[in-house]
């Protein structure tokens, strides 16, 4: 078996970076002096380029960092941020290899021997693999080795090759230090002290004396690494749906410069949805303040889509209705329900083609206007003139059939209706009428009405009705 | 000949009754309304209508309605009260085809309105807004030119009077007992026209008054199975 280790070691401060870089820099200003602390230890943890070239090392208090620095910029660590991130990683990855396990907070194992046939080799393998890799824009150290912790203890000390001979393998890990294992400092200590200084002198003792004089778990790391004892790992299976979060650099409080961070995630639903030949109907994006609770602003489309381009343009319309309280300092964009692409056949020798599909519109105005002001109309076979029309949501249009009423039956009704009937004040001529309405008594809000058409002084159509108290009302116009 | 070239451009030629958009109009159902406006309403534009609510507005359009169904979606927006879908469906408007916006900012419905204009999946607009500048009421028309749709828009008398603005078709409606006076005010390609009264009895014998009416004979009631 093979196994590559990669490890992000600045994953946290990379991916802050990488938000950074959409914002346009003065060119003349010198970029800041970034490090990311550990809050438990006071030790600087990550460190960017310019921070290296000041002088400023990873395990560095913070004092001695400002010393080397008059402006350093500190920011805490925060390991369940790089998990996050991890998981995308592991998710883009998976489009390349199939054993990913995670190692987190920073390290992913693959499992490579397996993929070398589909790749045709080591080699080729590897390109494809640095080529995403590279693209993410994250800094990582890399290793392989025949088991994961050899691969993991070669990576973070900076190996940085693909050897694939065991040989080769044991001896470059035979080369390190004891201090470089990942074992407890009494341990080590103790190894040292009897003048066990490299692993190659750790790995010629005898497994027994060493279970004799060290306790079960140096004993248990040694035997994994070298492939003696199994080293059971759980594989990354990638979650049905789609959510992806960035944290800004800055804080934002302006709906329209939110778009360009949010343009990117957008980017990476459509590389996901592609790769799956899957759309989305629905978009969640949620925005996140510092103090309150965070706010969500989903975006919906009558047919499923998956190009960045044309949720963006949703997204600019929802947005401009969107009221931010507060400053954002993160974001996340989430797709839950996923479905097949399918194509709508379309008429080829149709005479005009619409510029856009009848969903995109009904989508489009949803997303500007609300969803509570675009309707379609259902005609119900009620008595009650307040209940005959019903309002429902746009999503209906052209789906259901076609309801037409039998001629017969037509009476006359008005065209303008009141939510509201109003009570009668002016003089009004009686064209037509009565009609008796009456619902039945066991239906709520019983009604009985007698309706007319009557001409109002000023002309208007007006349909009224009177009720057995002889109070009259106006129901609505006849425009 | 280049300057006939640029009036031409300009649209400042008339051409008297040789025009090329008069052609395909859709009859109206009024013989009379037909006469005035060279053989009916105009294939998309922006339609005007001066007039208060509830005197038969909608109705006089509704032919026009049922034959621009067939092409796209029929959108109302911004309408003074709820629509009653059993009159559209008694007048043959199929109601899958019909998107109702209850939006009453100005701004929003303008801009819903040229959206759908646009779109090319809509055939008409019924748009009520009192307030429109020059501007918009261009930004309409255009949209209605590139989607190949209509707009009716409906605006009370009272503002709309107070200048004119451009559209393919404007006219002032006022309530008549036969069914409905109206008015002209200009249109592309034709003229102005005098009052003339529309008479709506043949359609819509419940809501008009008989055209002659013997004061003293009652008129029988209109049986159920007629």
């Amino acid at each position: 078996m093979l196994w590559l280790y990669i490890d992000f070691y600045a994953l946290q401060l990379d991916a802050l970076l990488l938000t950074q870089d959409a914002k346009v820099r003065h060119e003349d200003s010198e970029p800041d002096v970034l490090v990311l602390v550990n809050a438990k230890t006071n030790r600087v943890v990550q460190l960017n380029d310019v921070a290296l070239k000041h002088g400023l090392k990873t395990g560095m208090g913070i004092a001695t960092a400002v010393s080397l620095h008059h402006d350093v910029q500190v920011m805490e660590y925060q390991p369940e941020r790089e998990r996050d991130k991890l998981k995308q990683i592991a998710q883009l990855l998976y489009d390349y290899t199939a054993d990913i396990a995670l190692a987190p907070p920073q390290g992913l194992h693959l499992r490579i021997d397996n993929m070398f046939r589909l790749y045709g080799g080591l080699e080729n393998y590897w390109q494809s693999l640095s080529n995403t890799l590279s693209s993410l824009g994250y800094r990582f150290r890399y290793a392989t080795g025949t088991t994961p912790l050899m691969s993991k203890l070669l990576a973070q000390q900076g190996f940085n090759q693909l050897l694939d001979q065991p040989k080769q393998l044991k001896q470059a890990l035979a080369q390190l230090h004891i201090e470089q294992l990942e074992i407890d400092q009494k341990t080590a200590e103790t190894l040292n002290r009897v003048g066990i200084k490299k692993l190659q002198q750790l790995i010629q003792l005898p497994m027994k004396e060493l279970a004799r004089r060290f306790d079960i778990q140096v004993l248990n790391y040694i035997g994994k690494m070298l492939g003696e004892l199994k080293h059971g790992l759980q594989f990354y299976t990638p979650p049905p749906y789609f959510s992806a979060d960035l944290e800004l650099m800055f804080e934002i409080s302006n709906t329209q410069v939110l778009q360009h961070p949010l343009k990117k995630l957008l980017a990476q639903l459509e590389t996901f949805l592609q790769m799956r030949n899957l759309v989305t109907q629905q978009i969640n994006v949620h925005l996140f303040y510092r103090h309150q609770e965070s706010i969500t602003v989903s975006l919906s489309r009558a047919s499923g889509e998956y190009k960045q381009e044309k949720w963006l343009a949703l997204l600019q319309l929802k947005l401009e209705s969107v009221k931010l309280t507060e400053p954002v300092v993160s974001v996340q964009l989430q797709a839950k329900v996923l479905q097949p692409m399918t194509t709508g056949s379309q008429s080829l020798f149709g005479q005009k083609q619409p510029n856009i599909s009848q969903e995109e519109l009904i989508s489009m105005l949803q997303a500007k206007v609300g969803e509570q002001k675009v309707f379609s109309l259902l005609a119900n076979d009620q008595h009650n003139p307040a209940w005959v029309t019903a309002y429902q949501s746009a999503e209906h249009v052209s789906s259901n059939s076609s309801n037409l009423l039998s001629k017969e039956h037509i009476k006359p009704r008005p065209s303008l209706q009141l939510a509201e009937p109003i009570l009668l004040k002016d003089k009004v001529t009686i064209l037509q009428g009565p009609e008796r309405l009456q619902t039945a008594w066991w239906q709520q809000a019983m009604i009985q009405r007698d309706y007319y058409v009557a001409r109002s002084h000023d002309g208007k159509l007006c349909w009224i009705f009177k009720t057995p108290q002889k109070q009259w009302f106006i129901q609505g116009y006849f425009a | 000949m280049l300057e006939l070239d640029k009036y031409q451009h300009q649209g400042l030629i008339w051409y008297g009754n040789r025009n090329d958009k008069l052609e395909g109009r859709i009859p109206c159902g009024y013989p009379e309304l037909d006469k005035v406006l060279s053989g009916g309403w105009p294939k998309q534009g922006l339609f005007e209508f001066k007039t208060p609510v509830g005197i038969g507005e909608i109705r006089l359009v509704l032919p026009y309605l049922q034959h621009k169904q067939s092409l796209g979606l029929l959108v109302f927006i911004g309408s003074p009260t709820l629509l009653n879908a059993e009159f559209l469906l008694a007048n043959d408007i199929d109601l899958n085809r019909v998107l109702v916006l209850p939006i009453y900012e100005p701004e929003q419905a303008l801009w819903a309105a040229e959206q759908c204009l646009k779109s090319g999946c809509c055939s008409t607009v019924m748009l009520w807004l009192n307030q429109l500048s020059v501007k918009q009421a261009r930004r309409l028309l255009l949209a209605s030119e590139q989607g190949e749709s209509t707009v009716c828009l409906y605006r009370a008398v009272q503002t709309a009077s107070q200048f004119s603005i451009p559209s393919t078709l404007s006219m002032s409606l006022k309530a008549s007992d036969l069914g409905l006076s109206l008015k002209v005010d200009k249109q592309r390609g034709g003229q102005a026209s005098d009052d003339l009264v529309i008479n709506m009895w043949q359609k819509w014998p419940d809501l008009s008054t008989k055209p002659v009416c013997h004061r003293n004979v009652l008129p029988f009631p209109k049986s159920a199975n007629h």
